[in-house]
């Protein structure tokens, strides 16, 4: 069955700077298809362009130029209304530092979205509910976020991003704050909600370990991609080699540079 | 570059909010510098000894007090800004002298040009005050009347307040962790304090009673400040249990509305932050008019306690305008994620205006019930003229208007200047 393209950029140019002698080009030309039930992980260097790039494709950034669709509206045209209705319509964001306001419970924190959306407050309590049940957090719909440990609260923020059934989830670092086995439960979380509920998700990483749960990974050095690794048949584990093996290639390269000259001098 | 240098270039690299904290430290002594140049001015104090003291004495100094309390609010709002550049200090090697040195360089250029502002500015309004009130008092003295006693008093004031900024100063540079100056967010406390359980209901009958009291009891100033004291105690519950109780019911009522729900949760926090303010206001406000009612026929002392009023009523309305704009900082970050999520630049505006209007409401209504019944019964019963109860009634509207309008502008401007789209 042919799968849907929820996503679509095209030579997405991102400029930094408005004196053309002190321009950064932090995206060059870089073009992305992210297709129903994908899930893909964005890697490189810092600096690459990473978070850039996933801020331009999900609206929180304006491109200097390129084309960027999601669900087919360019979402370049939008003006400020526009983009903030196709947000809690179409999109989910989790982010490393959870982002929660902290002057609302949980319960509270969850319904965010659906209040934008205008739903009922008998609908709204159900969804919370159901949402918090599947996140294991019910027990913390009346705290409020400080009251929470940082795995607990990265369910929330998960929590939150799902409560809308939005196309596409858009995560960056959302492990970035969280001890080891609290990220490899939000890793596990989130793909079960990719292959039992086909939820698309993007996410940037710089662990490869984390990158490993995906199923497609983007490289990108310098503002372009770089690589491109599919899961396919692998393994996890081998799929995690392959991940180390172009995330150690530049360091790989230096060595062999460090042979060949003394290669060289003998 | 040396520890002074970078505190002298910080400063001009930062001239508008240092502009605002001077300006709070011109008015702070100004008013110290009137309000002790009154108390040692015969005419209005109608003794010629120091040594004794009326009550109008006592209220002056009460205003001394809350003025270097202003003093010390816009310094704390200050000390906000400058956590990064104390982080880079620190984490550059800087020790806590370091810090301390380059918050106390900062100070002093500061208080050394707002200090003779402040004075030259009390100076100006000494004889503002004598030239409309002398007349009303049949004195005929000299209105530019500065007396040594009042100017020595200001300077002990202003050298205590200055010693005072420093210890604060130097503490704040001993006790905060780099990473605390580095991320500058500080996390929104929402724990309530373990305290005796008061049935909300137990401090709403206690705020109500001296209404009842006001309408029952004959008009007797001492009986309606004896009144308006119990009354205390229940707007003291009111502000810490009752209304966030009202809140927290509403927030569920609205949980499906997209501006009053996160208002509500705002509102609930700011009030939690403002407790101590709140009360000193309306604590205030509510004690003088009983005062006023109690001095209405002494002119002298009528006058002291409604230039007290004038200007505790702005003292603390500024105050509260800074703790409003320091947990605006704060959230600064919240308002961007919101954004995020699908909330405009309207939708946000709209949301800090329903939390002001709230907040502000709220410190307008619950002394002005007080204020109008104990006002209407003196008015009704032909001892006070109705235009003065309706100036100072007018006066303190106008005022807490004015705050709300000025820090919802202000709040605006600093939550949602700049960020992303």
């Amino acid at each position: 069955m042919e799968k849907k393209k929820i996503l679509q950029a095209k030579e997405v140019v991102k400029i930094y700077g408005s004196d053309p002698k002190n321009q950064v080009t932090a995206l060059d030309h870089v073009s992305l298809d992210v297709f129903e039930g994908d899930f893909i992980t964005i890697m490189g260097p810092s600096g690459a362009g990473k978070s850039t790039f996933l801020n331009n494709i999900s609206t929180i950034d304006l491109p200097t130029s390129g084309s960027v669709k999601i669900n087919g509206t360019e979402v370049r045209t939008m003006g400020e209304i526009e983009i903030g209705r196709f947000r809690y319509e179409n999109l989910g964001f989790i982010f490393q530092e959870f982002n929660l306001l902290g002057t609302l419970t949980i319960l509270e924190n969850i319904a965010v979205p659906l209040t934008l959306k205008n739903v009922s407050r008998a609908e709204i309590v159900s969804r919370v509910e159901a949402i918090a049940k599947k996140l294991e957090i019910t027990a913390l719909l009346h705290k409020f976020p400080d009251e929470c440990s940082g795995g607990q609260r990265q369910r929330v923020a998960i929590a939150r991003a799902l409560v809308t059934n939005p196309k596409l989830i858009v995560a960056d670092e959302p492990t970035g704050n969280l001890d080891s086995k609290n990220s490899y439960e939000i890793l596990k979380l989130l793909k079960d909600l990719n292959e039992n509920e086909g939820v698309t998700i993007i996410m940037v990483t710089h662990d490869s370990m984390i990158a490993s749960y995906s199923k497609k990974l983007i490289y990108i050095r310098d503002g372009k991609i770089d690589g491109i690794i599919e899961r396919g048949d692998y393994t996890q584990r081998e799929y995690f080699y392959r991940i180390v093996e172009i995330n150690s290639q530049e360091s790989q390269d230096l060595f062999y540079e460090d042979r060949h000259m003394m290669e060289g001098k003998e | 570059m040396g520890t002074m240098k970078f505190a002298l270039r910080m400063l001009k690299a930062d001239f508008q909010k240092n502009l605002f904290y001077g300006g709070s430290l011109v008015f702070s002594t100004a008013v110290v510098f009137v309000f002790f140049n009154m108390t040692a001015n015969p005419n209005y104090s109608g003794m010629t000894d120091m040594s004794r003291t009326s009550f109008s004495m006592v209220l002056a100094l009460v205003v001394v007090v809350i003025a270097m309390v202003l003093a010390f609010f816009a310094n704390s709002y200050y000390l906000n800004s400058k956590t990064k550049e104390l982080a880079i200090e620190t984490i550059s090697g800087g020790s806590v002298l370091t810090l301390a040195n380059f918050l106390l360089t900062q100070n002093m250029v500061i208080m050394l040009f707002a200090i003779p502002f402040g004075l030259g500015l009390g100076y100006l309004v000494i004889p503002l005050i004598n030239m409309i009130l002398y007349p009303q008092m049949g004195v005929t003295a000299p209105v530019w009347q500065v007396y040594g006693s009042g100017l020595g008093y200001t300077i002990v004031s202003l050298v205590t307040e200055m010693v005072w900024l420093v210890v604060i100063d130097t503490g704040y540079a001993y006790r905060t962790e780099v990473k605390d100056l580095l991320e500058a967010e500080h996390t929104l406390q929402n724990k309530e304090k373990a305290a005796i359980r008061i049935p909300s209901v137990v401090f709403l009958a206690i705020y109500l009673l001296p209404v009842v009291l006001f309408l029952v009891l004959e008009v007797n100033s001492d009986l309606y400040l004896a009144s308006a004291f119990i009354g205390l105690f229940g707007i003291s519950g009111m502000l810490k249990k009752v209304l966030p109780g009202l809140i927290m019911r509403l927030e569920k009522r609205y949980l499906n509305h997209k501006h009053r729900l996160p208002a509500l949760g705002n509102l609930h926090h700011l009030i939690k932050q403002l407790t101590i303010l709140m009360m000193t206001i309306i604590f205030s406000v509510t004690l003088l008019v009983c005062f006023m009612s109690s001095y209405i026929n002494d002119f002298r002392q009528l006058v002291i306690i409604v230039m007290s009023y004038v200007v505790l009523t702005i003292l603390i309305a500024v105050s509260i305008v800074y703790k409003v704009l320091i947990e605006a900082a704060k959230r600064k970050k919240s308002f961007l994620h919101m954004k995020m999520l699908g909330y405009v630049t309207a939708d946000l505006k709209k949301i800090i205006a329903e939390e002001l209007i709230g907040l502000f409401s709220i410190i307008i209504i619950l002394p002005m019930i007080y204020v109008g019944l104990i006002f209407a019964r003196f008015c009704m019963a032909g001892l006070m003229d109705g235009r003065f109860a309706i100036s100072i009634s007018a006066f303190y509207t106008g005022v807490i208007l004015l705050s709300g309008v000025l820090s919802y502008f202000l709040y605006v401007h600093l939550v949602l200047k700049g960020g992303s789209r």
